[in-house]
């Protein structure tokens, strides 16, 4: 049986039940907010892992080669001359269907005999060869598929797939459809396309190579027998290694949403200590009476525990739901900025794990006891009375604001100190939560300030109701200034999101003006809209430069290039002065870096000497097909293509070194007077049947702002929620003071106050309020902008942006503030203005 | 017979801003078991902080508190709320029932906050609730009762863990006359079947007409009672 | 004659290539959405019958044989192999048997068009190689398949060379009558040179060898049956030098057997007097010996005797049932070759050297003592069973 006492302060929430319902539906999005972008994150990560896991099998050991891959010799020789039985080929690649041009398929191009060596097991089972099986290995683009996926695309064996591979039109011979026993292992042939290796090659237009070779080694001894086999060029690794140095490309992106969501959190925590303390502020009779009876101080703040773990914990399992449900609105925001900036994934179904939930959910329940604190202290600390004054406590409050403001302004300047000097991101992060929650606390202070300056005004100019509605956002400052605090800080967040955005958009465009300096650029299509790896087919680059009109052809060769630690991007280009100025260099002088270029050196990005504290003058190691090189930095150039880092080398020194001549994409300088668009059209009419990309330099530039723009897109997203969140907390504070009050209208309505005035009180406190927050956000804004621009963006990213002061943010942002704090409170004036004056004074 | 309460020259001030306004000078006084003594005075003459310093919810600035033999300056905050829980009982001006609580819940819940829980304490309450005349009323949400049975449900809750001591603050202010004469009744009665003291704080003749005993305070002092006996 | 190969390597090759697809993409599949569940246990006939053939030619009439180039490949037709068979003894006399063959099959040729990539091919080359310890008692044996592609694996005739990976059968000169295999897997390596002490013979008619009624169910056959042999041979941690003789057996052709025709038995036996042996028992649905079987016995003399069925009278003795497959095979076989009074005893040196491989079957050591008009002459040799596994 639940004891009585407790019944007294549980059957509380149930009385107001709207009230309760709020401050869950705060930790529910909170929690919701925090659970999606992990949920998100993991699935992209996993679909990542899941695919790399159907590449590599059970493989211990993987050979991986230089840009064009590993010459198929290098297996044969493997196989007859070491003997290496316990090896398969295997060539990787991507296509999309033309009826789902969404979906990427993963082409995975294998050697049937070779994979039966690794898997033993297999040579159980004996399956006479029909002609459909058979066709596999001897049929050109013949392909087997999941049973799921097959059902996606709707096809059946006999059936022909329509698709493009890096752009061209292609078709695929569906001979097979695979329905493997296991769900997980339904999961490794989600998307992909399984191929003879011929087919692959044919398909990829890649003769002479594999992707790399998967090894079965048991033992050092055997591993060490094949390093020494290796020739230059080609390396031994882990699938482990391989597919972690991938997907920590994406840990800044991960921590930097993840860092988001947890504010959304933090909005969450307001929502709760808010409610809280209002449902405090409101019992403080009842707890009087407690007290009075014999209820001792520890007792009541088990009560408060009780009812703020209740809270919490159907918050929690509501954010659950919401958070599942949302983090699967999520992905496919997530899977396109990864798929834009770091590697091809294909994920369409979020894969729930207790990891992501039972974060959340501590996380959560964390949160609602850090912020149920401060309203258990305070309610625990109700005296033993029965008449309480509620001004008493308003002057204690009165009281406390300005000490309030000074921890705030500590909180402040610690959060800076440790945001400039901390040694990681998350010192960074936690710096500026530190600067967040310093400002809230200094918000009721400035509250106070700018009601007691406006009051005399606001008497004089708009009469008597005004002057009351300012008068009673300080006297009701226990609960407008939580709800103030609230909304300042998402309005903040907003102001310094969107600085952010601006500044980083004004950044890259000046620089792409400055790099992009060709009239026409040509590419091969690429799975991946910020690289361009795959090769022009041989004899492009010189049909062009035969053309009328051109006055210059560049050429460029793009290689992931694998570290010690995450791929970096390589490359290869031809510098003339001209090109000189295209630069922008970070560190070193023009004048040296270009002479040493020319001889030995190379030169890198700014992201990429930041994450690794390189410098001018120090080396860098380059594994190329002809042996590790160490190579000296000639200068460090400004770059925002890739957080993942630019190595640039001269082009002949790079063919040498790789032994590899392909082009991956080529600058065209017209002759003055030609038109580059009309110079795209005759590039595409000389090659009709090449799925050449041909853009101009307008197109891309504008291309790239929008890659830019989809990357932000999950920001806003993220943004918006906490918004949301933090309108959920203004509605819920505002609506919960103002019902609190209905005795106080109903006396004034009862003094003679009509309905309407009555809607202008109420609206005038709410927009008020509104008004502060956006003020108080102004500053609050700019100086989070500046941390996310200067120190955020540099440790995470490692680029430097130029801060971008624009106007209409703030403008935008004080209309939001105002806009949610009227919204706000148009439900309480509704309510209060149509209950009768004598209902109201009636109400206890 | 030791008395129940016992102060000797008990102060009580508060300091405002550089002012000390004191509300209590140099008060002694005994109520011996099974007295009903009225606490007279006006407005602002120091019955409330004379009460709240007797329940121990405020402490004395200077001067010994006995209250059923318990030193109550040399307890603390939570030791004086177990004081309160088990030795006194409240009748309040506004009544103050839980409004969470039914009527039957308002008065277990004393019982409860002494350990006793169960079918003993239910007809203990039941049976006190029979004695104000509102057995038929248990179920019921206090809201759903007039002032006049709202503070016979408060006799019965201050009364049914049977503290030695009653204070009861008001307890007919806030009523008709003849409702408050019932409620006088009930406690007058109800105090003396069990032998516990009651002390009202009151400013109605009729109150304090009924009391064994009246004191009066006045400005802080207590300057005598109506049997002209000095304190 | 081993008629069985064309089923073994045809089925085992697209057990192989289907299992290989999905096991290792899904930790394998027992129940593949076509209609190939039952495979398994499908029959010769049904087996070859869907494979198309179109477009490669068929053994229908004697051809003059060539050598050293009928050694090499002869991609026109769709099944071939090379067999190596021998009987091996130490120092200590500890014998050993040793088997080593490579199929090739060849695959739907209508589909082959140019390609762009060196790893498209034709062929697909599958190999067995099997120990036995006859003193330890122990037989181990393992498969391969490769794709004749690349370099991978394939077949020449000048210089010889056969291979999958690094198992290689290959001549030292363009004569092609000394061979050396080297073939190492797990514990068992076999380095061995062997020289051909006899002349090649031709088997069946003139080297074409009728397996059924129909025109066309033939292949061409030829053995070399005696070769000496020495080496080293590995089984476990120890490398040992041996001596004996080998058998090598060569046989291509498009289609072999009929459609009633279940498995057979396949003896090559060296008898110490100098003669060899060769004789195949087709086993038909009905249990009954088909008219099609028969053999050849070479005399030390170097004269050929060909043998029809119904000149051999066959007879299981008792029966093996193997722990691995629950497959009972002939525990023992006696024969009698009715034109030369010959009577032989065969027992296999181990009971269990049923090859543990995609297709099952039995082929391993075996000791002979035969009976020629009462005089006793001891031997060795290879016998095969198949269709023991494989058939309800």
């Amino acid at each position: 049986m639940i004891p009585v006492v407790w019944k007294s302060t549980l059957r509380w929430p149930l009385r107001r039940p709207w009230q309760a319902m709020l401050a869950i539906i705060g930790v529910a999005m909170g929690v919701a907010v925090v659970i999606a972008i992990d949920i998100a994150n993991e699935s992209a990560r996993r679909a990542f892992l899941t695919s790399t896991q159907s590449i590599t099998g059970k493989a211990t050991q993987q050979l991986i080669g230089g840009p064009p891959g590993i010459p198929e010799e290098f297996f044969v020789r493997l196989r007859t001359q070491a003997g290496v039985r316990t090896s398969a080929p295997l060539i990787e690649g991507y296509a999309v269907t033309t009826q789902r041009p969404t979906r990427t398929l993963t082409i995975l191009g294998i050697d049937p005999f070779s994979e039966v060596m690794f898997r033993p097991e297999m040579s159980a089972a004996g399956t006479p060869l029909t002609n459909g099986m058979a066709s596999l290995l001897t049929m050109r683009d013949s392909v087997i598929l999941g049973a799921k996926t097959a059902a996606a695309l709707g096809v059946t064996p006999g059936d022909t797939l329509a698709v493009r591979i890096a752009g061209r039109p292609s078709q695929m011979h569906v001979v097979a459809v695979l329905t493997p026993d296991k769900t997980a292992s339904a999961a490794l042939l989600d998307d992909v396309v399984l191929t003879d290796i011929a087919s692959a090659q044919e398909m990829l237009q890649r003769p002479g190579f594999i992707d790399h070779i998967d090894l079965l080694l048991a033992t050092d001894a055997e591993r060490a027998r094949v390093q020494a086999f290796l020739p230059a060029g080609i390396r031994m690794t882990t699938p482990t290694q391989r597919a972690q140095s991938t997907t920590e490309m994406t840990a800044s992106f991960e921590i930097n949403l993840n860092a988001l969501s947890l504010l959304a959190m933090v909005v969450g925590m307001f929502l709760i200590y808010n409610t809280m303390t209002f449902s405090v502020v409101q019992r403080r009779q009842l707890l009087g009476t407690l007290r009075c009876l014999g209820v001792s101080q520890r007792e009541v703040a088990g009560l408060m525990l009780v009812e703020g773990s209740v809270i919490g914990i159907i918050g929690t399992l509501v954010g659950i739901g919401l958070g599942i449900g949302l983090a699967q609105l999520l992905l496919g925001l997530v899977a396109r900025t990864i798929n834009d900036i770091y590697f091809v994934v294909t994920v369409t179904q979020i894969q729930v794990s207790w990891v992501p939930i039972l974060k959340g959910q501590v996380l959560g329940l964390v949160a609602s006891f850090v912020a149920l604190a401060i309203p258990t202290i305070e309610a625990a600390r109700t005296p033993p009375r029965t008449v309480l004054r509620r001004s008493s406590y308003e002057e204690q409050m009165m009281r406390i604001v300005p000490i309030l403001a000074l921890l705030g302004l500590t909180g402040m300047v610690v959060g800076g100190v440790v945001m400039w000097q901390g040694p990681s991101i998350w010192f960074s992060y936690a710096g500026l939560l530190f600067l967040t929650i310093g400002a809230a606390m200094v918000t009721p202070w400035t509250t106070v300030v700018l009601m007691q300056a406006l009051r005399p005004i606001a008497v004089r100019f708009f009469g008597l109701i005004a002057g009351m509605a300012v008068r009673d956002v300080i006297t009701s400052l226990s609960r407008t200034g939580v709800a103030i605090a609230a909304l300042m800080i998402a309005v903040a967040v907003t102001i310094a999101v969107g600085l952010m955005v601006a500044s980083f958009r004004v950044t890259v465009v000046d620089w792409l003006t400055t790099t992009i300096r060709a009239d026409v650029f040509v590419s091969a299509p690429s799975m991946n809209a910020n690289r361009l790896d795959t090769p022009l087919p041989s004899g492009v680059a010189e049909r062009i430069a035969l053309l009328p009109g051109v006055a210059r052809v560049r050429r460029y060769r793009s290689t992931m290039l694998p570290t010690e630690r995450t791929p970096v991007l390589q490359i290869a280009l031809e510098v003339t002065p001209a090109d000189y100025e295209t630069f922008l260099w970070a560190e070193g002088d023009p004048a040296v870096i270009w002479p040493a270029f020319a001889r030995d050196a190379i030169i890198i990005s700014e992201p990429l000497a930041l994450k690794r504290n390189l410098h001018v003058g120090d080396t860098f190691v380059l594994q190329t097909t002809t042996g590790d090189r160490r190579v000296p930095i000639a200068g460090i150039f400004y770059d925002y293509g890739t957080e993942l880092g630019v190595v640039m080398l001269p082009l002949e020194r790079y063919a040498s070194w790789y032994a590899d001549d392909a082009v991956t994409s080529l600058g065209i300088f017209v002759r003055p007077g030609v038109d580059p668009e009309q110079f795209v059209t005759a590039v595409r009419d000389v090659f009709p049947d090449m799925a050449l990309m041909v853009r101009s330099n307008a197109s891309l530039r504008a291309t790239s702002v929008e890659v830019l723009d989809r990357t932000f897109a999950i920001t806003n997203v993220l943004q918006l929620l906490a918004t949301i969140v933090a309108f959920v907390g203004i509605l819920a504070a505002l609506t919960a003071m103002q019902l609190e009050r209905m005795r106080e209208f109903g006396m004034l309505r009862a003094l003679g106050l009509d309905p309407r005035q009555l809607w202008q009180l109420i609206l005038t406190e709410t927009s008020l309020m509104g008004a502060v927050a956006g003020l108080v956000a102004v500053p609050v804004g700019t100086a989070m902008a500046l941390a996310l621009i200067y120190v955020i963006n540099r440790i995470s990213f490692g680029w430097t942006l130029q801060f971008a002061l624009q106007p209409h943010i703030y403008v935008q942002a004080g209309i939001t503030a105002i806009v949610a704090a009227v919204l706000a409170g148009i439900y309480p004036a509704w309510r209060i203005a149509r209950v009768s004056p004598a209902v109201a004074l009636r109400e206890e | 017979m030791l008395p129940i309460v016992s102060l000797t020259a008990v102060e009580k001030w508060y300091d405002e801003g550089a002012q000390r306004r004191h509300v209590l000078h140099g008060v002694d006084m005994y109520v011996h078991a099974g007295e009903r003594v009225a606490l007279v005075g006006k407005s602002g003459s120091g019955k409330s902080s004379l009460l709240n310093i007797i329940s121990g919810i405020d402490g004395a600035d200077a001067g010994s508190v006995l209250v059923g033999g318990h030193d109550l300056n040399a307890l603390d905050e939570t030791a004086r709320t177990h004081f309160r829980r088990t030795s006194i009982g409240f009748v309040f001006q506004f009544f103050n029932l839980v409004p969470t609580l039914s009527v039957l819940e308002n008065v277990l819940l004393p019982l409860e906050l002494n350990g006793i829980v169960g079918k003993i304490a239910r007809d203990r309450a039941l049976a006190l609730l029979a004695d104000v005349g509102l057995a038929d009323r248990a179920g019921t949400a206090p809201d759903r009762l007039s002032g006049g049975e709202q503070q016979r449900v408060a006799v019965a809750r201050a009364l049914v863990h049977e503290p030695p001591l009653l204070l009861a603050d008001e307890p007919t202010g806030n009523l008709d006359s003849d409702t408050g004469a019932v409620i006088l009744q009930l406690l007058t009665e109800l105090t003396r079947q069990r032998g516990h003291a009651l002390l009202m704080v009151t400013h109605s003749r009729e109150v304090a007409a009924s009391a064994d005993r009246v004191v009066r305070i006045q400005a802080g002092h207590l300057i005598a009672d109506d049997a002209g006996t000095l304190l | 004659m081993h008629t069985r190969h064309p089923h073994t390597t045809l089925v085992g090759f697209l057990g192989i290539l289907w299992c290989s697809v999905a096991v290792a993409l899904t930790g394998c599949s027992s129940a593949p959405a076509v209609d190939v569940a039952t495979g398994a246990r499908v029959s010769v006939a049904a087996g070859m019958a869907r494979v198309d053939t179109t477009g490669y030619l068929r053994a229908e009439e004697v051809r003059p044989f060539v050598f050293p180039r009928d050694h090499g490949p002869h991609p026109d037709y769709a099944v071939e192999w090379w067999y190596y068979t021998g009987n091996l003894a130490d120092a200590s006399r500890n014998e050993y048997g040793y088997q080593f063959t490579v199929f090739r099959t060849g695959l739907p040729r209508s589909g082959v068009p140019h390609s762009g990539s060196k790893w498209r091919t034709d062929a697909v080359y599958m190999a067995h190689l099997a120990v036995t310890d006859v003193s330890k008692q122990r037989f181990v044996a393992h498969e391969r398949f490769d794709r004749g592609a690349l370099g991978l694996a394939g077949a020449q005739a000048e210089p010889f060379r056969v291979w999958l990976d690094d198992w290689v059968v290959a001549s030292p000169d363009a004569t092609g009558s000394q061979m050396h295999i080297t073939a190492k897997e797990g514990d068992i390596t076999l380095d061995i040179t062997l020289d051909a002490t006899g002349p090649v013979v031709l088997q069946g008619d003139r080297g074409l060898s009728q397996k059924s009624a129909q025109p066309g169910n033939a292949s061409y056959y030829y053995s070399i049956p005696r070769m000496a042999t020495t080496g080293t041979i590995r089984l476990g941690d120890t490398a040992v030098a041996v001596t004996g003789t080998s058998w090598m057996d060569r046989e291509w052709s498009t289609s072999a057997l009929g459609p009633d025709q279940v498995g057979w038995d396949w003896f090559a036996l060296h008898l110490n007097d100098g003669s060899d042996i060769m004789l195949y028992r087709l086993r038909n649905r009905d249990g009954m010996v088909d008219a099609y079987s028969g053999g050849t016995v070479r005399a030390s003399t170097g004269i050929v005797t060909r043998l029809h069925a119904n000149d051999i009278s066959w007879t299981p003795q008792g029966t093996w049932l193997s722990p691995h497959t629950q497959a009972r095979y002939p525990a023992a076989w006696q024969i009698t070759i009715k034109p030369l009074s010959l009577t032989l005893t065969v027992t296999p040196s181990i009971a269990d050297q049923e090859l543990p491989v995609t297709v099952r079957y039995w082929e391993g050591a075996v000791r002979v003592s035969a009976l020629q008009n009462e005089r006793p002459i001891d031997g060795n040799g290879y016998l095969e069973m198949t269709g023991y596994a494989d058939v309800p």
